[in-house]
């Protein structure tokens, strides 16, 4: 995959940008993100899948306690959203920003 | 490949001198044998795929110090942070020292001192992510700041401080041997930038010229039992009995009469006052107090509720009381969430959490995570089998029992895994304060004393309790609480009997926290005293409401001061450097906002 950074020439690099800036790549990127939070997303639902527990306790079980329950989850979601916007920029920055997708590539592990 | 500079003066080459095929303790000194798959292969250090050409490439390199001839000039500590482009408040290598005498026989040795490439790195057996790796390329311990999530695991286990926790960045990074001047027959830049000679570099265990000591000690280096370090001294100048260290640690060094270069740590005592300190009871690892708490207690009321029906304490069967034992359970589902959040979020990289689990064959972090995880998921699961039934309707009634057994033993053995791995973590041999089996009684007696009061109190706070539930409940408590008491006495007779670093972290226990160690003792005791009546002639709500307060409040102050008295056997520090009498100092006048300092905040 080639990168930007790894180009030297003005040229090449004229050359790279409009193809990295063409909507083929945009779309490819586009899906790149997709994948990235579906990785990401699923990873962190594998660890933390207990708390929504909660949310149906909230629903089916005893209303006195649903608002503490729903606090907690809220609590959960927002923090596990955090860590999975980072994870996802983070990989963003480091597999696909600044690089041309092959139409094979995938946001990697 | 990295390029010396056309007129690279001799002594910035690794000289060659002739070596023993084994060190001093036993492992040779060839990395490995000729012909293994290993040999031959790029370090890829910047993306360059090319081989070095130092002939004793595969041969373990270590430093050579000799501190007569150290004058603290802090060449080797900037030429480190140039080639590393490092921050004003990382140092790789840094330059401490001790003093002794009084004017005119006064004496100072100055100690540079950076990562020793240990043969036996603790670093990399306890890094949860596998960041560390020991090469056998000069038998480099290279650390991945890429692959490290900050954790900060590897800066309490390390006896020299030589990984450097980056609050900023959120990754640790240490001393990375220079491999990139090495594989071109370079020293390391520090060791090529001294002025004096007193710091040098090549194959272990050769006697360079101008040297004739091999030594493994020095006055304020710890043990080098521990690690197997990487590093020779010299130091051949007479130093009086006793050196003193100018940071704030409260510790000496007195030579050992029996050998002449070894110096025993001692505690410092000087008279300071007994004290409360509450404000200084906060720490870095605030959410650790929390997190460890939080799960001992959940864990222990897990056990109350699964196991009492096993022991005849019916009232905890689900079909006794269906509400307020789903609501317990959710409610431990949740508090334990809220644990398991403050302890992700204590990472330098929380969005890298899943790393903790890559070493597990070594680092008891691993395995405490792993275990950690596997009874949070096992929770959940039995929570969601006894909780909520109705969505299991579906589902053949025998097959819904076994998976509510299944899910109820695994929490329970994971959750027991969990504590014990969490103890684990703290047997750092470079922590003695911690190091004692007081941590596994600590966090056992917690399981049972918090447990039991949780359960208790949801219990006799909703009014379900039937008679006798405190009295039954106040037998665990009761044995929580005098594991406890008895591990905490131990701990003090074998941190004084055993002098050296846990001594003076007792010695801050009994004056900077005097009052607030006495207090938590006498609230142990007094706890234990009100378990026995409450066992003995039965309770209410309030009681156990009391008992609860006093238990939890002890325990936190307890976890507290268990996180802020340690003392490390790290290296000494300087007047300002590394000196956290001086980094307190400088925060309360406002000289840490001054980025030359090199204090940043204690955050991620």
């Amino acid at each position: 995959m080639r990168r930007l950074e790894d180009l030297q020439n003005e040229f090449e690099r004229a050359v790279f940008l409009a193809a990295y800036h063409s909507p083929r790549q945009r779309r490819r990127r586009h899906w790149a993100v997709l994948g990235l939070v579906a990785k990401h997303g699923l990873r962190g639902l594998a660890f933390s899948w207990p708390v929504y527990v909660l949310a149906l306790a909230a629903v089916y079980g005893d209303t006195s306690h649903a608002l503490a329950y729903l606090a907690v989850l809220l609590l959960a979601m927002g923090v596990s959203g955090m860590i999975l916007i980072r994870g996802v920029r983070d990989d963003y920055r480091v597999r696909v920003q600044g690089r041309l997708r092959e139409k094979t590539g995938h946001p990697g592990v | 490949m990295f390029e010396p500079r056309p007129q690279e003066p001799a002594y910035a080459f690794i000289p060659d001198a002739p070596h023993p095929e084994t060190n001093r303790y036993g492992k040779p000194i060839e990395t490995v044998p000729e012909g293994h798959a290993l040999r031959g292969a790029s370090l890829n250090i910047n993306g360059d795929s090319s081989v070095g050409t130092n002939p004793n490439r595969y041969k373990q390199h270590g430093f050579y110090f000799s501190a007569d001839n150290c004058i603290a000039c802090h060449a080797c500590e900037a030429a480190c942070s140039e080639k590393n482009n490092l921050p004003a408040h990382i140092a790789f290598r840094s330059v401490g020292y001790v003093e002794g005498g009084s004017f005119p026989a006064y004496a100072r040795m100055n100690i540079s001192m950076a990562c020793n490439h240990c043969d036996d790195p603790v670093c990399l057996k306890g890094c949860p992510t596998l960041a560390y790796t020991k090469f056998a390329e000069y038998g480099a311990v290279l650390q991945d700041p890429d692959i490290c999530f900050g954790c900060g695991y590897c800066t309490w286990v390390c006896p020299y401080n030589a990984p450097q926790l980056d609050p900023v960045a959120g990754h640790v990074s240490k001393c990375n041997m220079c491999v990139d001047r090495l594989e071109v027959g370079l020293k390391p830049a520090c060791a090529a930038a001294c002025l004096a000679g007193a710091l040098d570099f090549g194959v272990i265990e050769t006697t360079h010229e101008h040297r004739e000591q091999l030594e493994t000690r020095l006055p304020g280096f710890p043990t080098p039992e521990i690690t197997h370090p990487n590093i020779r001294f010299q130091q051949a100048k007479s130093l009086p009995r006793e050196m003193r260290r100018t940071d704030s640690m409260p510790l000496r060094y007195v030579r050992d009469e029996r050998h002449a270069n070894v110096y025993t740590p001692t505690v410092a005592e000087d008279g300071r006052p007994r004290q409360w300190n509450l404000k200084k009871l906060r720490s870095r690892e605030d959410p650790l107090v929390i997190f460890t708490l939080v799960s001992q207690a959940v864990v222990g009321a897990f056990l109350v509720l699964f196991l009492g029906p096993l022991f005849g304490v019916t009232m905890f069967a689900h079909a006794a009381h269906p509400l307020l034992h789903a609501t317990l359970l959710l409610g431990l589902l949740g508090i334990e969430t809220v644990a398991l959040v403050l302890s992700t979020l204590h990472l330098g990289r929380p969005h890298r959490f899943y790393r903790a689990f890559n070493n597990l064959r070594n680092s008891p972090v691993s395995r405490e995570v792993a275990g950690i995880a596997v009874f949070y998921n096992l929770l959940g699961a039995y929570t969601l089998f006894t909780a909520v039934p109705g969505l299991f309707a579906w589902l053949p009634r025998s097959l819904l029992e076994l998976a509510v057994q299944v899910s109820g033993w695994g929490a329970l053995l994971a959750g027991l895994a969990a504590i014990y791995f969490m103890s684990r973590i703290y047997r750092i041999p470079a922590r003695p304060f911690w190091n004692h089996w007081q941590v596994l009684a600590s966090f056992f007696g917690n399981v049972l004393s918090l447990g039991a009061l949780t359960a208790g109190l949801a219990y006799l706070w909703a009014g379900d309790a039937g008679a006798g539930l405190a009295q039954t409940l106040a037998l665990p408590v009761l044995a929580g609480l005098l594991l406890e008491g008895v591990g905490l006495a131990y701990h003090a007779r074998d941190l004084t009997r055993g002098g050296g670093e846990g001594a003076a972290s007792h010695y801050l226990q009994r004056t900077d926290f005097g009052y607030t160690y006495w207090a938590r003792n006498a609230g142990l005791a007094l706890s234990a005293l009100m378990a026995l009546a409450l066992a003995w002639l039965g309770g209410g709500a309030l009681s156990w409401g009391l008992l609860a307060l006093l238990v939890f409040g002890t325990a936190i102050v307890g976890r507290a001061l268990f996180y802020v008295l340690v003392v490390p056997t790290t290296m000494p520090g300087a007047f300002f450097w590394r000196n956290r009498g001086f980094e307190r100092h400088a925060r309360e006048t406002g000289l840490a906002d001054l980025p030359q300092m090199g204090i940043v905040p204690d955050a991620h």
